[in-house]
C-alpha cells in the first residue's frame, strides 16, 4: 500500500519534470523540436486533462455519468472570453469567474440527481449540453455566435505577458503545467478523504450510504460543482490560448470524446485522467495519417482498446498487476466480539429525560391503500435491546425505515433522543445516533474493508473542504483517529487481517460482520438490526448475540428484527409483535412465549417463517 | 389556420420517426437494459442501404426489404459484439461507450464509400403533394404515422401472443426468473436487438425520400429518439409512441410561433423540466424506493 | 487565482515546479531561435476529410492536385516540386489551428490552403499572423475572414467570393427578379450564414430595399415550413439563400409542399448534387458562383477537367465535381501559389507575400492582373466583376444564360 502510492508520486513526479524540460529538449539534441506545433499539443492535451481529471471526479468516484461536460468546459471557455473582450477584466479575475460560474452552473446540473440517476442523469446532461450550443450559436449578438468570440487580448500576469509559441516565449506553458498539478492534487486530495469515499459511497450503495449519514444530495452537488470548475478552469485556460472561442470545440461530440477519455484511462483511478487523455488526444494526431480513414481508425482504436483493457489502460494493468502480486496468503479471521468497545464511547442511559431513547406514538405507514404499519406504539429504554419479530410481510422492517428515516411515517409520530422526527431524511438521523444495518447487507463493495468503516464515520469529520483540499492539520488529525478507530473496530470484530480487501470479495458472514462494524463506526447510540443473523452459521449467531449484549451493556440501544427465537430469548430485554402491521403482543421474552395471540399469529399463517420459530409455542 | 395544419401534418411525420426510434430504444433497453446508443446510425443504415440496393437495380420494395434484413443483422452483431460483454455488470456503461465506437465506424465507413452528401431515394410517393389549402404533405410522410401505429400494435401483439414476444417480456420482467423457465435470455437479447435494427431501419427506409439518404442522418434524430424514450419513461411502449409524435407536432409548434433558431434550446429544456417533474418519465412506473 | 499563487503541494513537488518555474522565466528572457526564413516547397492543407461535410476536402483536393502535378511536370517551381500535406480539421477551429502549427512550424510549408468554414479562418488569423505563414483560401466567402476588424490583415488571401461583394451581386439578382420588391433573406445558422446578414442588410440598404422576411435554420434540419409560411404572410417573392445542397434540398421541399415557389438566388453553397437530390424542384434555382464545369467550356477548362478525370477516376464528369466554383478556385489559386513562388526567386515566406502583390495569371475562373494587392480588401483576388449567376436548368447548373433563366422573369 505504501509502496504503491510511492510508486504513483514518483511517476508523477516524472511526468511534471518531463513536462516541464520538453521544451528544451531541442536543445540538448540539437535540433529544431519542439516547434510550437508540439507545445500546442502539449498545451492542449493538459487543458484537457484538467477538464477529465474533473469528469473523472463525477464520473469515477461519484458515479454519475456526464455527457454535457463539454458544456461546462465552453462555459468556462466563454466566461472568461467575454469578460475579457467586453468587460476588461484581467486573466486572473476572468479565470476566477471562468472556474466560479460553470461550478455554480454544476451544482444546478446536479439538482435532478435528486430524483433521477442513470440513464435518465445522462438525458438530463445531454439536453443540457445542447441547449448550451444552441444559445451560443444562435445569441449573435452576445456570444457572437456561430463565429464565436475572436481577438481576445493576450492574457498578463503580474505584468508578465502570457505566450505560448516558440517565437515569443511559452510562460503560458508552465501556467497550465501548474494548474495542471494543481487539478492532479485536487483530485488526489478529495479522492482520499471523507468526501471521496461518501461520492464513491453513495455511487455504489446509495441507501448504506445515506443511512450513515452521508447526505447524499449534497455530496453529488459538490461532485458536480467540482468537476465544473475544473471543466470552467479547463475553458478558461483555453480560450485563453486560442484566443478564439465558438461553439463547435464545446458539442456533445466533444462531450463523447472527454467520456472517453475518463472511461479510456480508468474511470475512478488517479492516474486514469492523464494516461486517457494523452492516448487519445495523442491518436488524434496520428491518425491523421489515414485521410479520410481517421475517423473510422479512431471508432476502431477505441472499440479495441474497451476490448482488451475493458477497465480502461490504467484500472486494467491495476488489475493485472494485483493478480500478479496477489500472494495466495490466507488471511486469518479474528474472533468477535474481541474486547470490550469501550472506545465507542456511549454515553450510558442518555435519553430525553423521560428515559426513552425511542418513542413511537401511533405510527402509521401507508403505500397507496396497503397499510405496512399501522397505529404502533413503543418505548424503548436506553441500554435495552427490543426485539421486534412477526411472521414474514408483518411490517417490521417497514417500522425500521420510519425509525430509520427512509420512508416518512403517513400518521404518528417518531421521537428518538428527544428529538421528533418529521420528515428528517436519514442522514440527519443517522447524525442523531442512528445507525443501522440492511436486511439483504448494503456493503461499499468496490471499497475497501477499511474504508467501509471510514464511511461509517463520517459524520465524525469536521474539517472543511477547504481544509481537505490543502491537507490542514486538522484534516491530518481527523484522518488519524478515524483510522485508528476504524482499525479497533475492525479488531473488534475481527476482520483486522482484511483491512484491505476489498468488501465484495469477503464471505458472506465477514460481511455481516463488516456491516455492524460500519454501522458502529458511526458511534451510535441507537441500532437498528435487520434480521443480522440470516444467513449466519450457528456459531457465528452465538458471537452476534454476544456482541449485541456487550453493545447494550455499554448503554447501547439495540433494536433487532429477527427470525431465530433462541437468539431472540438470549438476546433481548423487550419483545414486540407485529402482525398485519399490527401490535398485537409486548412484553419481555418469557411473556411473549407464552402469549397466544402470538401462537397464533405464527401458526395461523402457516409454516413457521424459520426453523427455529417453530420453537415458539414450546 | 393552415400553418397550424401544416405543423400538425409535418410535426406527425417527423413525431413519427423520433417515435420509431425511441421504440427500438424501448426494445433493446427491454430486453438488456442497455441500448445501442449510437442506434441513430441503424437507422441512417434502412435509407442507405435501400438507396445502395435501388441503385443496384432491385425494385424498392425488395430494396428496402434488403435493408432491413442486414439492419437487423447489424443489431443482432452489436448486440452480440458490442453490447453484451460490457453489460455484465449492474449500472455498467461499457456498452454506451462500445456503441459510441461502432458508431463512429458505421458512420465514418458509410462517408467514405457512400459519399458524405445525400441522395435521393425516388418512390412514387414524393412526386406530387397532397395540397390542402395552403398546406401539403407528400403522400410518403403520411405512411409514416400510419407505419408507427401499425408497428406499435404488431408490437404488442408480438409481445403478448407468441412465444418469443412473452418470452422476450418475461427477460425484460425478471432476466434471472426467466433463465430458471428455461428461456435463453441471452438469445432473446440478441433477437431484441435485431428487431429493434428493423424497426430503426423501416423508419430510415420511410423517411429517406423526404429527406435524402445521407452517412449523417441518424445523429440528431438518434440523439433526439433515446431523448424522447427516456422522457416517456422507457418501459412503455405507447408512452413511447405518444411523446415521440407530441415531441414532433411540439417542435413545428415551436418553430410557428416562438423560434427556428432556439427551437431545440427550447424543447430540451421542455424534456428537463418534465423529467424532473416525472423523473421516471412521463408514462414511467413509479418505483417505490426499496431498502 | 489564490489557489494559484498557494500550490498545496508536498515539498518535494513544489521543488521542482519552482525550479521548473525558474528555468522557464529566466529562459524566456533569451528568446528562441528567430523562425526559420526559409520554406519547404509545399502547400499545406488543413480542411474536411471526414464527417458531414468530407467532400469539400476531397473535392478541392483534386483540383489542386491535378495543378500540382501540371506544375511538377512542366519543370516544378525553382527546380523543386511541389508538394501537397493535407490534414483533417473535421471543421473544428481548435484541430484548424493544431493543423495550422504542424504546417507552419513542423512541415514549415511556404502557404497554407484551408480552414475552410468561417469560424475555422477566424480562428487562424492570430496564429497565421504570429508565424507569418500565408494563407489561401478558395472555398469560404465570409467577409471576415479576409476584412479584419483591425484593419490588419497581413497573411490571409483568397481566390474566392466575398461575401460583402456578393451580397449586392446577389442583391441586384433577386430585385430583378422579384415582381413586388419584397426579398426574404434565408441562412443557416453557421458562421457563414450568420456573417452574411450584416452584409445582405447593408446591400439592400444601398440599393434602397429593405428585406421583407429574414429567417435561419439550423444545419440538418428537414423541414422549413415555418419560415416559409412566415415568408409567405409577409409577401416574399424571391428568397436569397445561404445554405448548402443538404438544406437546400429540404427547403425546396417544403416550398413544393406548401404550394409556395419564390424564386431562390442562392450564395455558392448550393453545388451540383442539389440537382440529384431535388430533382425537379432544382429547376431555375439561380446560384452565385465563380465557375461551372457543366456546359460550354473553354478549351483550356476542357483539359483541366479531363485531367482530374484521368487523375482520379471517381470522377466520371463534371457531375462529379460537386462544388464547381470551389474545385475552379482551387485550381486557380494552385498555379498562384506557383507562379508566385517563382516570382519571388526563394522559398520565403515574405517574399513570398510580397509577391503576391505583384504576380499576374490567366486562370480559367479570370485573369489576375495582379491576384492581389496590398490593402486588406482586395486580399481577395477575384473581383466581382468575374461573379456570375449560374441556373440549374435540366438537372445541370450551368451559365445562366445558357438556360431560360437569363432574362428576369417579369
Amino acid at each position: 500500500m505504501k509502496q504503491k502510492s510511492w510508486a504513483g508520486w514518483a511517476a508523477l513526479f516524472l511526468l511534471a519534470a518531463g513536462i516541464a524540460i520538453f521544451p528544451w529538449v531541442g536543445d540538448f539534441i540539437g535540433q529544431r523540436f519542439p516547434t510550437s506545433y508540439e507545445l500546442r499539443l502539449v498545451m492542449r492535451a493538459m487543458i484537457l486533462a484538467i477538464v477529465v481529471i474533473g469528469l473523472n471526479l463525477l464520473v469515477g468516484l461519484a458515479g454519475l455519468v456526464s455527457l454535457g461536460q463539454a458544456a461546462l468546459y465552453g462555459l468556462g471557455a466563454h466566461v472568461a472570453a467575454l469578460l475579457s473582450l467586453r468587460a476588461g477584466f484581467s486573466f486572473a479575475e476572468s479565470m476566477v469567474f471562468a472556474i466560479a460560474i460553470p461550478a455554480v452552473m454544476g451544482a444546478i446540473l446536479a439538482f435532478p440527481t435528486v430524483r433521477v440517476r442513470g440513464v435518465y442523469l445522462a438525458v438530463v446532461t445531454i439536453a443540457f449540453g445542447l441547449i448550451f450550443v444552441n444559445i451560443l450559436r444562435e445569441w449573435v449578438g452576445f456570444t457572437g455566435g456561430a463565429s464565436g468570440l475572436a481577438n481576445l487580448p493576450r492574457p498578463t500576469m503580474f505584468g508578465e505577458r502570457l505566450m505560448a509559441t516558440r517565437a515569443q516565449s511559452f510562460n503560458y506553458y508552465y501556467l497550465i503545467l501548474v494548474c495542471l498539478l494543481i487539478a492532479v492534487w485536487v483530485q488526489y486530495a478529495i479522492a482520499n478523504s471523507r468526501y471521496g469515499r461518501a461520492m464513491r459511497a453513495a455511487a455504489q450503495s446509495e441507501n448504506a450510504a445515506r443511512a450513515l449519514g452521508v447526505n447524499v444530495v449534497g455530496i453529488r452537488t459538490l461532485a458536480f460543482a467540482v468537476s465544473a470548475g475544473f471543466a470552467g478552469l479547463g475553458g478558461g485556460l483555453f480560450a485563453n490560448l486560442a484566443l478564439f472561442v465558438n461553439y463547435e470545440t464545446f458539442t456533445f461530440t466533444a462531450s463523447v470524446e472527454l467520456l472517453l477519455m475518463v472511461i479510456l484511462g480508468g474511470s475512478g483511478t488517479m492516474a486514469g485522467p492523464l494516461v486517457g487523455t494523452s492516448v487519445l488526444f495523442t491518436a488524434t494526431q496520428f491518425l491523421q495519417g489515414l485521410g479520410q480513414w481517421q475517423t473510422f481508425g479512431y471508432g476502431f482504436l477505441l472499440a479495441l482498446v474497451l476490448f482488451v483493457m475493458p477497465k480502461g489502460i490504467v484500472g486494467s494493468l491495476a488489475a493485472l498487476r494485483a493478480r500478479m502480486m496477489a500472494t495466495s496468503r490466507a488471511r486469518e479471521t479474528g474472533h468477535w466480539p474481541n474486547g470490550e468497545p469501550n472506545f465507542l464511547n456511549n454515553q450510558n442511559g442518555q435519553g430525553d429525560g423521560t428515559g426513552s431513547a425511542l418513542i413511537a406514538k401511533g405510527v402509521t405507514l401507508r403505500f397507496g391503500g396497503l397499510t405496512a404499519v399501522n397505529a404502533v406504539d413503543m418505548a424503548l429504554k436506553p441500554g435495552t435491546v427490543h426485539a421486534l419479530i412477526g411472521p414474514n410481510g408483518a411490517g417490521k422492517s417497514s417500522l425500521l425505515n420510519v425509525i430509520s428515516g427512509f420512508y416518512p411515517a403517513t400518521e404518528g409520530e417518531v421521537t428518538v433522543f428527544g428529538h421528533r422526527i418529521k420528515n428528517d431524511p436519514p442522514y440527519r438521523l443517522a447524525r442523531l445516533g442512528v445507525a443501522r444495518s440492511f436486511q439483504n447487507t448494503e456493503l461499499f463493495g468496490q471499497m475497501t474493508v477499511l474504508e467501509n468503516v471510514l464511511v461509517g464515520a463520517h459524520t465524525h469529520f469536521h474539517a472543511s473542504f477547504a481544509e481537505t483540499v490543502l491537507r490542514l492539520p486538522r484534516f491530518g488529525r481527523e484522518e488519524r483517529t478515524s483510522r485508528n478507530d476504524a482499525l479497533r473496530l475492525l479488531d473488534f470484530v475481527g476482520l483486522s487481517d482484511f483491512a484491505d480487501e476489498e468488501a465484495r470479495n469477503l464471505p458472506f458472514g465477514h460481511q455481516r460482520r463488516l456491516e455492524i462494524a460500519r454501522a458502529l463506526a458511526l458511534r451510535p447510540k441507537l441500532l437498528l438490526l435487520d434480521e443480522p443473523a440470516a444467513g449466519l452459521t450457528h456459531a457465528e449467531i452465538e458471537d452476534l448475540i454476544r456482541l449485541i449484549r456487550r453493545l447494550a451493556d455499554h448503554g447501547m440501544t439495540v433494536i433487532l428484527v429477527e427470525h431465530h427465537v433462541d437468539m431472540i430469548m438470549a438476546v433481548s430485554d423487550r419483545v414486540t409483535v407485529l402482525d398485519y402491521g399490527e401490535v398485537i403482543a409486548e412484553g419481555s421474552p418469557a411473556e411473549i412465549q407464552e402469549n397466544p395471540k402470538v401462537i397464533e399469529a405464527y401458526f395461523g399463517h402457516g409454516a413457521p417463517a424459520s426453523p427455529n420459530a417453530a420453537q415458539v409455542p414450546a | 389556420m393552415e400553418a397550424i395544419l401544416q405543423y400538425v401534418l409535418t410535426g406527425l411525420s417527423v413525431g413519427s420517426v423520433y417515435a420509431m426510434i425511441a421504440l427500438g430504444f424501448y426494445v433493446m433497453w427491454s430486453a438488456a437494459k442497455a441500448v445501442n446508443f449510437t442506434y441513430g446510425d441503424v437507422f441512417m443504415l434502412g435509407g442507405v442501404l435501400t438507396v445502395v440496393l435501388v441503385e443496384m437495380g432491385l425494385p424498392l420494395l425488395l430494396a428496402g426489404g434488403g435493408a432491413l434484413a442486414i439492419a437487423a443483422l447489424a443489431g443482432a452483431v452489436i448486440e452480440r459484439v458490442f453490447v453484451r460483454p460490457f453489460n455484465r455488470e449492474a449500472n455498467a456503461i461499457g456498452w454506451m461507450l462500445t456503441t459510441i465506437a461502432v458508431g463512429i465506424m458505421l458512420e465514418s465507413f458509410t462517408t467514405i464509400t457512400y459519399g458524405p452528401l445525400g441522395r435521393p431515394l425516388q418512390t412514387p410517393f414524393v412526386e406530387q403533394p397532397i395540397r390542402i389549402g395552403g398546406s401539403g404533405i407528400y403522400p410518403q410522410e403520411l405512411i409514416l404515422p400510419v407505419a408507427l401505429v401499425i408497428v406499435t400494435f404488431a408490437l404488442e401483439g408480438f409481445y403478448r401472443r407468441t412465444v418469443l414476444g412473452r418470452a422476450m417480456r418475461a427477460v425484460a420482467f425478471n432476466r434471472v426468473a426467466a433463465g430458471l423457465v428455461g428461456i435463453d435470455a441471452d438469445r432473446i437479447t440478441l433477437l431484441a436487438f435485431a428487431l429493434a435494427g428493423a424497426i430503426g431501419a423501416l423508419a430510415g427506409f420511410l423517411i429517406a425520400p423526404v429527406i435524402q439518404a445521407s452517412s449523417s442522418m441518424g445523429v440528431v434524430v438518434g440523439l433526439k429518439g433515446f431523448m424522447v424514450a427516456i422522457i416517456a419513461g422507457i418501459a412503455n411502449a405507447r408512452g413511447v409512441v405518444i411523446v415521440g409524435v407530441v415531441y414532433g407536432v411540439m417542435e413545428k409548434m415551436i418553430e410557428g410561433y416562438l423560434s427556428t433558431a432556439a427551437r431545440d434550446a427550447i424543447g430540451f429544456t421542455i424534456m428537463i423540466l418534465a423529467l424532473l417533474i416525472f423523473p421516471q418519465g412521463l408514462f414511467g412506473r413509479r418505483e417505490v424506493q426499496k431498502v | 487565482m489564490k489557489s494559484l499563487q498557494n500550490p498545496p503541494f508536498p515539498r518535494r513537488r513544489a521543488g521542482l515546479l519552482g525550479a521548473g518555474l525558474l528555468a522557464g522565466l529566466a529562459l524566456i528572457g533569451l528568446g528562441a531561435p528567430a523562425q526559420a526564413q526559409r520554406a519547404e516547397p509545399c502547400i499545406g492543407a488543413s480542411w474536411e476529410l471526414t464527417g458531414p461535410l468530407a467532400h469539400t476536402g476531397l473535392q478541392i483536393r483534386y483540383a489542386v492536385e491535378t495543378a500540382i502535378d501540371e506544375i511538377n511536370a512542366a519543370g516544378g517551381v525553382l527546380g523543386q516540386r511541389l508538394r501537397l500535406v493535407a490534414y483533417d480539421d473535421q471543421g473544428e477551429p481548435a484541430r484548424a489551428v493544431d493543423n495550422a502549427r504542424r504546417i507552419g512550424e513542423r512541415d514549415n510549408c511556404i502557404v497554407m490552403m484551408g480552414g475552410f468554414r468561417t469560424p475555422n479562418a477566424i480562428a487562424l488569423r492570430e496564429p497565421l499572423d504570429e508565424m507569418g505563414l500565408p494563407w489561401m483560401g478558395v472555398i469560404s466567402a465570409g467577409t471576415q475572414v479576409i476584412e479584419h476588424p483591425n484593419g490588419r490583415n497581413k497573411w490571409m488571401f483568397r481566390v474566392s467570393m466575398k461575401d460583402r461583394w456578393v451580397a449586392p451581386f446577389l442583391v441586384e439578382a433577386a430585385r430583378a427578379r422579384s415582381r413586388n420588391g419584397r426579398i426574404g433573406l434565408v441562412f443557416e445558422g453557421t458562421g457563414w450564414g450568420q456573417g452574411a446578414v450584416p452584409d445582405v442588410t447593408n446591400a439592400m440598404r444601398a440599393a434602397g430595399l429593405t428585406l421583407a422576411g429574414q429567417e435561419t435554420y439550423n444545419i440538418a434540419d428537414q423541414d422549413m415550413s415555418a419560415q416559409l409560411i412566415r415568408l409567405r404572410e409577409a409577401n416574399v417573392d424571391t428568397i436569397i439563400l445561404y445554405g448548402v445542397d443538404r438544406e437546400a434540398t429540404n427547403l425546396v421541399r417544403s416550398m413544393d409542399r406548401l404550394g409556395y415557389k419564390p424564386q431562390i438566388v442562392s450564395a455558392w453553397g448550393v453545388g451540383v448534387q442539389f440537382a440529384q437530390t431535388a430533382g425537379p424542384l432544382a429547376e431555375g434555382v439561380i446560384v452565385a458562383g465563380t465557375f461551372t464545369w457543366m456546359g460550354q467550356l473553354s478549351e483550356r477548362a476542357q483539359g483541366v477537367l479531363q485531367r482530374i478525370q484521368a487523375k482520379f477516376p471517381q470522377v466520371r464528369g463534371a457531375q462529379d465535381l460537386l462544388l464547381p466554383s470551389g474545385t475552379a478556385n482551387a485550381y486557380d489559386a494552385t498555379y498562384i501559389i506557383a507562379e508566385t513562388m517563382k516570382l519571388a526567386g526563394r522559398i520565403d515566406r515574405e517574399a513570398f507575400r510580397q509577391a503576391l502583390y505583384r504576380v499576374n495569371y490567366q486562370g480559367i475562373v479570370t485573369n489576375y492582373t495582379p491576384a492581389f494587392v496590398a490593402n486588406q480588401e482586395r486580399h481577395d483576388a477575384i473581383k466581382p466583376e468575374a461573379y456570375r449567376l449560374l441556373a440549374f436548368h435540366n438537372g445541370q447548373l450551368v451559365a445562366i444564360d445558357q438556360t431560360p433563366y437569363a432574362q428576369p422573369r417579369r
